[in-house]
């Protein structure tokens, strides 16, 4: 190899690359690593790093005026040329500045963690299109077919690109956090690792499950650039929950070790390695010595242990007289499988140590719980633990949890307190975090007419190898399930098992999403079967207000069930159903869903609350305190313009800022469920209505909010789809989302919060899941995942009906960031079911599923009722789910339908355990 | 510590770097991802400076021609108008605007959309070897299917034959996505129409259709795997193939 020096680049101006106009060396040592690093590390926060497989476009920069995905450009490539990065490209007072304002508007983006990328390809678009021309929105979708966004469903950033291009200005207002997320200077929690010269901790993970783990240093340390390896003896020995709400033996058990000694499942952390520089982190990872020696003999998570077991309702003899007496039975067994929750900011933290304090950055949605577990595993107090207040760039469940801080803080006091910045890579991720996979079997007991006498729901989690959410996630799809229809006799049980497989995290919605898809294609089945409309039966049966809670035992004060299904009917109504297409290839059909979901994670045995405060300032302008994050959904938006609005001054004047968890800042439990508005936005209200309209100067108030109840929130979804019989694709064409929301704040957030959710349920439906084949996670990659991009642009119509009055709180709004996409797959599974006649009863509905239960294509049209306020009935065919799964080889969950006979002894029905049976 | 980046002199000269077991880069995408098996060495040769790019003349294109080039110049859309449409169809615009047609063939990944049409258009890939000083020409379907090749950098490919032609593929949403399953249908100087399946083999070779008509090649042949099985694939060529020929009979 002796030519191989020679044929190096002589180093000299040519090994420069001018990134935002300031000269960047390209080191030797860093030209064949992926250009996004080398930006990133260089403090270019307008770079982001969502997947490094060059498929998410969150890295995009311009190479010479071309949008270029840099995770996949090896940095040489742009030496001696010209890059340029969202910041700049933002900075002139041309295009690239329309393009940072539109996207900055309420109602554009949401995180914005994929918006820097996205500037560079807008910005190359408009620069194509020339000036005043203004694309049209399928130019514009094209342009931008390579940028995945989580949180928005595309259309506000559609909107933005083309506003800009127009030269025309959005009526919404920007958010208070709208420019530095559009320009990408805002930073995020990795973000601060270059800033600090933080060091590179990259995790080591198990190939195998069950095994003794070992880790040698030896050889990692010799790399040039290596610092430490850390192993399972390298940590406190005290194992944590990383759920965040409760620490419990039984709901949520500390059960996570640091690194593993002995792996739980493939991809648990075992260690962690430390470098100076992500290259050197990476060469470490491939040298270190990971012993595993399986260990046979505790066979515990592979025999599937059921771990929690909770019922709710009535006692099951109760159940079985009322299933006794019924003229019918049906059942139906039904399948959710696991998937990704795919923020697109990976998680991450940054944290380091000085003075016996330690400071993390983290990508946590609840701070202030991360630094008290943190203190509290690392033996400090938790006044020595602060938690620096960054945004997070989409949450969606995914951050809901302690987890990679305290590894980092770990190695940090390892290395003398230097900061340490730990960032799961994606594929890392996908064996680490999924949503849960549940079975669900539902029975109903039924009168002739079709009114429903008597209720069983068996709800079965998979949690993966980790109890964490599980419980609670259980206990709040029981919650849905026992409350969404206040059948006479209602029993709801349920079981958490454990499995040797990824372990599950919450996911918008936690539970409720699993546990509607069964009960509403449930209901689908009991519409058609009983001949009956599906917005009249639902009408029949559904909860409303001033009925009572069945599990908290308070009464429900704001539902606005009625109001719901009339709109509903309404723009049913008002959209007929496109016609299935002449040559018989793409058939039509129209799904329903109710759907019912918590604003607030308080209960019988706990009130949720939440702190704020409110400041003038000697110049007059108004600052809320905070340490909630914004995930994206628009929360500090949403704060600034509660206290403008209470205060009577200009929104302009109002500002958030973020605080720092530490004691003495708000005891707020942070951002998930649906709490911002009921609780967080209530608890600024508070403060602001103490401060009084036009406050002086140098005033200040606290503000408390106890939600008294659990906010619950009605909602109905209507999904058009076009199912094509040659292939099982699914087209999701039109969706009517309509949602009890008490009074709306932000209209323009909440349409964005509807779109966002809407497409999101439409990539749960349709394709997104992570399976495991021998105890090996599959889809892992994001790149894996069929999460919908720009070309995913069904026409959405939004509906928001509600009783202000009645709805607790000084702002007489409840929660809508996880309803919209709750009710979208059972709609769409339900919609294919009126399409082509099969009862699809697992998701995802992959395409081979559809194609394999749906059979040969067919001529004639399906018979439907078209422009009725709800829509009549298609031909009933129930197909075995493990047929139409065919041959891929993999293992597919089966979901089943059957009628049974009245007699519960018949249909197996059997004890099961009674309320609260510990598991 | 990491790759070290060789910057050759010639091709001659990179030829030899990649025979003392260096990586060849072309676009770097698929040895970047995260998401793709090829891995960069200890070493790797920069190809750029040395690869030809564009057309050639007499149907050779170079193999540093980017994906984005391919899909867009008004030549190959003329007259292998199934690679411009499969060449569009390939990844991100930020993926084509990197990846370079000899790497893309290199990569042999059993997704690639170009695989079909240059399979129909009898594509023969140009590489050169260690110790040869001309290229060596090789059918593309040979080489997508052959197992252990020498090291060697692939200079260019070339079409012998021109002609109509359609290109469909499906994937499992609409948008950017690994294929799982393509069809090219060209009709080489107006004849009787060739169709070939794409990312349904057991390895990166596409697969001839049995006739000029929509009936696919047996599902014994085809692959299963995480995305879909062979079955579903067979149904999926069924489907591709009409609409091709639709597209095609239109032309
Ligand atoms: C996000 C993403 C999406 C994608 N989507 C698609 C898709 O939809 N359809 C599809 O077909 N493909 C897709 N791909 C794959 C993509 O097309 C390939 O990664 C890319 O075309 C490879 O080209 P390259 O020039 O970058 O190759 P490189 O990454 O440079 O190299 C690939 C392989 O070929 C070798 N090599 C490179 N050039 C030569 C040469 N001239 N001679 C010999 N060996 C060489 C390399 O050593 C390496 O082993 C996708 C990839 C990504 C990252
Ligand atoms: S990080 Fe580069 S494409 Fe996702
Ligand atoms: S706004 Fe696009 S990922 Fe969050």
């Amino acid at each position: 190899m002796a030519d191989a020096t020679a044929g190096n680049q002589a180093a000299g101006v040519g090994d420069v690359v001018e990134v935002d106009g300031t000269p960047v060396a390209v080191p030797d040592a860093l030209a064949a690593a992926p250009l996004a690093e080398m930006l990133r590390q260089a403090g270019f926060t307008g770079v982001k790093t969502p997947c490094g497989e060059g498929g998410c476009g969150g890295c995009t920069v311009l190479l010479d005026g071309v949008p270029v995905t840099s995770c996949v450009v090896p940095a040489a490539r742009a030496r001696g040329r010209r890059v340029r990065t969202a910041p700049a490209i933002t900075a002139d007072d041309g295009v690239g500045a329309r393009l940072a304002g539109e996207l900055a508007r309420r109602g554009a983006l949401q995180c914005g963690y994929c918006v820097p990328g996205l500037v560079a390809s807008a910005s190359a678009l408009l620069e194509r299109t020339g000036d005043g021309a203004v694309p049209t929105a399928d130019e514009a979708r094209a342009a931008l077919a390579g940028h995945l966004c989580r949180c928005t469903g595309y259309e506000g950033l559609v909107d933005a690109v083309r506003r800009a291009a127009a030269g025309t200005a959005g009526e919404a207002r920007p958010r208070t956090d709208g420019p530095g997320r559009a320009r990408g200077t805002l930073r995020f929690a990795a973000d601060h690792g270059p800033a600090a010269g933080a060091l590179t901790g990259l995790l080591l993970t198990a190939q195998t499950a069950g095994a003794r783990v070992e880790v040698s240093p030896e050889s990692a340390l010799r790399v040039p650039g290596a610092v430490a390896v850390l192993g399972p003896r390298d940590a406190p020995a005290a194992l944590f929950s990383t759920n965040p709400h409760v620490e419990d033996d039984v709901l949520a058990p500390a059960e996570t070790p640091v690194f593993a000694a002995r792996s739980r499942f493939v991809g648990d952390v075992v260690g962690l390695v430390v470098a100076e520089t992500p290259a050197a982190a990476r060469e470490m990872a491939a040298l270190v010595e990971v012993r595993e020696t399986p260990e046979p003999g505790e066979p515990s998570l592979s025999a599937g242990e059921a771990v929690f077991r909770h019922a709710v309702g009535v006692e099951q003899e109760v159940l079985d007289a009322a299933m006794a007496a019924a003229d019918v039975v049906v059942t139906g067994s039904y399948v959710v499988e696991p998937g990704p929750v795919a923020a697109l900011e990976r998680p991450a933290a940054l944290a380091a140590w000085s003075d016996g304090r330690c400071l993390i950055h983290c990508t946590s949605q609840t701070p202030q719980v991360v630094r008290v577990r943190v203190a509290r595993l690392l033996g400090v107090a938790a006044e020595a633990v602060e938690v620096a207040p960054v945004p997070l760039g989409g949450g969606f469940g995914l951050k809901e949890e302690v987890f990679l801080e305290v590894a980092a803080a770990v190695a940090a006091r390892h290395c003398g307190g230097r900061p340490v910045l730990v960032e799961m890579t994606r594929a890392q991720l996908g064996a680490l975090r999924r949503r849960h996979g549940a079975t669900v079997e539902v029975a109903t007991g039924c009168a002739a007419d079709g009114t429903m006498l008597a209720r069983s729901v068996t709800i079965r989690l998979d949690a993966g190898a980790e109890v964490s959410h599980s419980a609670l996630v259980l206990e709040n799809a029981m919650l849905v399930a026992a409350q969404v229809y206040p059948v006479g006799a209602t029993r709801v049980s349920g079981t958490v098992t454990l499995t040797p497989h990824t372990p599950s995290c919450a996911f918008r919605g936690y539970g409720a999403m699993e546990a509607g898809f069964a009960l509403e294609s449930h209901m689908d089945e009991l519409v058609r079967r009983f001949g009956a409309d599906p917005v009249q039966y639902r009408r029949r049966h559904v909860l409303r207000a001033g009925g009572r809670d069945r599990v908290n035992g308070w009464p429900v004060v704001s539902y606005a069930a009625d109001a719901c299904l009339d709109a509903v009917a309404e723009a049913a109504a008002a959209h007929p159903l496109a016609p299935d297409d002449p040559d018989g290839r793409w058939r039509r059909g129209r799904g329903l869903a109710w759907l019912t979901i918590v604003s607030s994670a308080s209960s019988a045995a706990h009130l949720d609350e939440a702190s704020a405060n409110v400041r003038v300032d000697p110049d007059g302008t108004v600052a809320v305190e905070t340490v909630v994050p914004d995930m994206g959904q628009g929360l500090h938006s949403m704060l600034a313009g509660v206290a403008a609005d209470r205060l009577g001054v200009p929104p302009e004047r109002v500002r958030v800022e973020q605080q720092p968890a530490t004691g003495g800042t708000p005891a707020d439990e942070g951002t998930f469920a649906s709490r911002g508005v009921y609780l967080t936005a209530n608890a600024v209200a508070a403060a602001a209505d103490e401060l009084g309209r036009c406050p002086r100067p140098g005033a200040r108030a606290q503000g408390r909010a106890v939600a008294p109840d659990n906010g619950l929130v009605a909602g109905a979804q209507l999904v058009d789809v076009a199912v094509d019989t040659w292939t099982g694709a699914v087209r999701v064409e039109r969706v009517v989302s309509v949602h009890d929301v008490g009074r709306v704040l932000e209209p323009a957030l909440a349409r964005g919060q509807v779109v966002g959710g809407v497409v999101q349920g439409i990539g749960v439906a349709l394709g997104e899941r992570l399976r495991h084949v021998d105890g090996v996670p599959l889809e892992v990659n994001l790149l894996d995942q069929p999460i919908p991009t720009t070309a995913a642009a069904p026409q959405i119509i939004d509906r928001y009906v509600g009783d202000a009055a009645a709805t607790p709180g000084r702002l007489g709004a409840k929660g809508l960031g996880e309803a919209p996409m709750v009710g979208v797959p059972a709609a769409i599974a339900n919609a294919v079911y009126d399409a082509v006649g099969v009862r699809l009863r697992s998701l995802p509905l992959h395409p081979e599923a559809v194609l394999a239960a749906s059979g040969p294509p067919r001529g004639a049209a399906w018979a439907r009722a078209q422009n009725e306020p709800g829509f009549g009935t298609g031909e009933v065919r129930d197909v075995d789910r493990q047929a139409a799964l065919g041959g891929p080889g993999l293992p597919g969950p089966a979901g089943a339908c059957g009628v049974l006979p009245a007699d519960p002894r018949a249909a197996g029905h059997r004890r099961r355990p009674g309320l609260g049976d510990p598991g | 510590m990491g790759t070290t980046w060789l910057v050759p002199h010639d091709l001659g000269h990179a030829v030899d770097l990649v025979a003392a077991g260096a990586t060849p880069v072309g676009g770097g995408v698929a040895l970047l991802s995260a998401a793709l098996p090829p891995r960069l060495a200890d070493s790797a040769v920069d190809l750029a400076p040395v690869l030809p790019a564009g057309q050639l003349g007499g149907g050779r294109l170079g193999a540093g021609t980017t994906l984005a080039r391919l899909a867009g110049d008004p030549q190959v859309r003329r007259w292998w108008p199934a690679l411009a449409a499969a060449a569009a169809a390939t990844g991100t615009p930020q993926v084509r605007a990197l990846a370079t047609l000899g790497g893309t063939v290199a990569a042999r990944l059993a997704t690639a959309d170009l695989a079909a049409p240059l399979v129909a258009y009898g594509a023969l890939v140009h590489v050169r070897t260690a110790g040869a000083d001309r290229a060596r020409e090789l059918p593309v379907r040979e080489y997508l299917g052959a197992a252990g090749l020498p090291p060697h950098i692939v200079v260019e490919v070339e079409l012998p034959v021109t002609g109509d032609g359609a290109y469909r593929r499906f994937a499992l949403r609409a948008g950017p996505a690994p294929a799982v399953a393509t069809v090219a249908a060209v009709r080489p100087g107006g004849g009787e129409p060739v169709l070939v399946a794409g990312a349904v083999g057991r390895d990166a070779a596409p697969v001839p259709f049995p006739g000029p008509g929509p009936e696919p090649p047996p599902a014994e042949l085809l692959r299963s795997d995480a995305r879909g099985s062979a079955g579903f694939r067979h149904a999926l060529l069924r489907a591709l193939a009409r609409e091709a020929i639709t597209e095609l009979e239109a032309t």
